[in-house]
């Protein structure tokens, strides 16, 4: 047994060395050229580490992409405080380690001027101990959930988790169900996300018939044959890619259609109608920003991203962009780049932007933005936006025709 | 009647776990190698097989068989080049072997990453479900299920009743004796490690129609494996059934009786009370 035991120190001791290797290797992903440390000359240095590679990196190119067009746009149009705009980004791999070493290395090392936060709320919290300890004001346009307790520096800038399906309960009820089953993944985000359903589902007059919390891998078979066996006519669930694409082939399996069905983040993707096929038809799902909207320079977002990367943007890139746009407005407000004074300014003003009016709760939370529906109708091939009633583009069309 | 219907989901699932542990047992029960990049081939499997449904536009049969095909190459050469090398004995080959094993899950979990996806995807060939009565069937479920059942025992009838079956399980049970007897053990040991391999390339390929997957997952597909061949015995095919018959099952009925957490726990936990009631282990076999 001791053996093993050495063993396992064996392989502990080439993870950390591959581990070093890889963070040694990490600078190798940066763009752009700036120097180590920014003058009052040279360009402005936004840094940040980004998902290039690891499990989120499909999201995480399309965060980074958000601020690469916002670089971009900026500088076209003058850069700020008559400065070009600098971008310095390292591949975080999707690992809150990492993440954490990036950040320190960018305000220490790189003294870049700014920081925007990484994609996903475990790296942004590992990435917001650093900026709060070096007073460094970090927008996270990534996470949904409060990031550092008590911190003013990280700031959570996306519609918070409890909003995510905000007008759905009411969507239900306005279509005559009245039972719902509510489903989360195990952690702050779907306890979170499930919380605000379950209490705007008591507001609507809606009655929870089942609700389950469960590990992102599970199959969620027996979850589909308890929803089944209560007969909800709703069904939500608060889930990432793989368990909202589990739920919907479960309940597909057990034979049940449930009358409205509405999932979280997955159906954004276009790797869940590859991954369901039509079973994707009627989904209703949740969106911080939409091409449509008629937001602070959304159209112009819409188009001149579309030019400089060649392909549409989606909520990620917007919300990052949104970031930067937020920054650039403070700046601008202040003439100045220090952190304190843009700190301040963020939490005593509100700004338009293209996801919607930025404006900070005091514990670190951006309270301004909306959460969107939109339902997946045509077969699976469009995705409309049905609520709230002001920005939709469509009507809602129930019962779930997925089949 | 839903007590049927989860002990029906049970079994099936139980078929899809087998198909998952059998490669990773039989490698474990020739060549006492923990098979740590086991995982990795099964997500190379799955992922390869997206790409060539998906992005190459080839039929899911041919994906299938082309995917059992390359992973069983990547096995044979994995034994020849790195294990087959290892000239210690002892714990001191299993550990470097472990670490062998691990490098390659390593090279083939980003090889998929960077050619097929990195992110979880699945494809939508299997969907649906097959109804006997009120009973429903999940199609890709039964498919792997059967899959996995046919290949076990297939597997456990070449083992017990062919002539070069007898010689893997000589090998198993001493190297040395086998090489006495005039078995050639070295060709034994990659025959066994690429066919194990090709095993988990056919569960990754199968899995892929009833399942997300990335190649982050690579590990936990392991880890699963392991905690099954590990609670049947680890090498014991019987035990291995039961090892996957078990957990699904705690999966099936806590899932829906309990939470779904509870559910991800319970294996752990079972595997836990196995070796504290079987602190010597399960006797070590092949069949």
């Amino acid at each position: 047994m001791s053996a093993y035991v050495k063993g396992l120190a064996y392989l502990a001791a080439v993870l950390a060395a591959s581990a070093v290797v890889a963070g040694c290797g990490a600078g190798s992903g940066s763009t752009g050229s700036a120097s180590a440390t920014s003058s009052d000359k040279g360009p402005i240095v936004i840094g940040m580490s980004a998902s290039k590679s690891g499990p989120y990196s499909v999201d995480g190119v399309a965060s980074l992409e958000g601020v690469e067009y916002a670089v971009h746009a900026m500088n076209q149009s003058g850069g700020w405080l008559g400065r070009k705009l600098e971008l310095k980004v390292y591949d975080d791999q999707s690992d809150p380690t990492k993440a954490q070493q990036i950040y320190q290395r960018l305000i220490t090392q790189d003294h870049v001027d700014f920081i925007i936060g990484p994609y996903a709320p475990d790296l942004a919290a590992a990435a917001g101990a650093v900026a709060t300890r070096y007073k460094y004001v970090m927008l996270d346009p990534e996470t949904a959930l409060p990031i550092i307790s008590g911190s003013k520096w990280a700031i959570m800038d996306e519609p918070a988790a409890k909003q995510n399906l905000d007008g759905y309960p009411e969507i239900v009820a306005n279509e005559g169900y009245k039972t719902l089953a509510i489903l989360g993944v195990n952690n702050a985000y779907g306890d979170e996300c499930a919380a605000g359903v379950k209490e705007e589902a008591q507001q609507a007059g809606l009655k929870v018939v089942y609700t389950t919390s469960y590990a992102p891998d599970d199959a969620l078979n027996s979850a589909a044959e308890a929803i089944k066996a209560r007969g909800a006519d709703a069904v939500a669930s608060c889930s990432f890619f793989s368990d909202g694409v589990a739920l919907t082939r479960a309940l597909d399996r057990a034979n049940y259609k449930p009358k409205v069905f509405g999932l979280t983040i997955a159906p954004s993707k276009p790797e869940f109608a590859e991954a369901v096929g039509n079973l994707a038809s009627g989904v209703i799902s949740n969106t911080s920003w939409a091409p449509s909207l008629k937001t602070e320079g959304n159209a112009e977002f819409v188009q001149g991203f579309k030019a400089f990367k060649g392909h549409a943007p989606d909520y990620h890139a917007a919300n990052n962009y949104q970031s930067v746009q937020v920054l650039a407005a403070a700046v601008d407000d202040t003439q100045s780049l220090d952190q304190q004074k843009i700190l301040d300014k963020l939490y005593s003003t509100t700004y338009e932007t293209v996801i919607g009016t930025f404006k900070l709760s005091p514990d670190a939370l951006a309270v301004g933005f909306k959460e969107y529906l939109y339902q997946v109708q045509a077969d699976g091939k469009e995705q409309k936006l049905v609520y709230p009633d002001d920005v939709a583009e469509a009507k809602v069309a129930t019962p779930y025709g997925g089949s | 009647m839903i007590v049927v219907q989860l002990f029906v989901n049970a079994l099936l699932l139980a078929g899809t776990y087998l198909l998952l542990a059998v490669g990773l047992n039989l490698i474990f029960g020739v060549l006492r190698v923990v098979n740590f990049s086991h995982g990795g081939m099964v997500v190379f499997a799955g992922l390869f097989v997206y790409w060539l449904v998906l992005r190459q536009h080839v039929s899911p049969v041919l994906a299938v068989a082309l995917a059992v095909v390359v992973v069983a190459a990547i096995g044979f050469v994995t034994q020849a080049a790195a294990l087959a090398r290892i000239r210690v004995t002892g714990y001191d080959a299993e550990l470097l072997s472990l670490l062998a094993t691990y490098g390659v899950a390593l090279v083939l979990v980003n090889i998929s990453a960077l050619s097929f996806s990195a992110d979880y995807v699945s494809l939508p060939e299997l969907q649906g479900s097959w109804n006997i009565g009120s009973i429903h069937l999940g199609r890709a479920a039964v498919v792997a299920a059967a899959v996995g059942v046919i290949s076990s025992s297939a597997v456990l009838f070449w083992l017990a009743r062919t002539r070069s079956g007898k010689r893997v399980v000589a090998t198993a049970q001493s190297e040395t004796g086998a090489e006495v007897c005039g078995i050639n053990a070295a060709v034994t040991k990659r025959v066994a490690f690429t066919l194990g391999s090709a095993l988990a390339g056919l569960a990754g390929a199968l899995t892929i129609f009833q399942s997300t997957m990335a190649p982050s997952a690579g590990l936990g597909y392991t880890v699963l494996a392991f905690v099954m061949i590990a609670l049947g015995g680890l090498g014991n095919y019987a035990g291995a059934f039961l090892g996957a018959l078990c957990l699904a099952l705690l999966a099936s009925f806590t899932s829906y009786y309990w939470s779904g957490t509870a559910s991800a726990i319970a294996p752990y936990l079972l595997l836990l009370l196995v070796m504290l009631a079987r602190t010597r282990g399960s006797r070590y076999s092949l069949v």
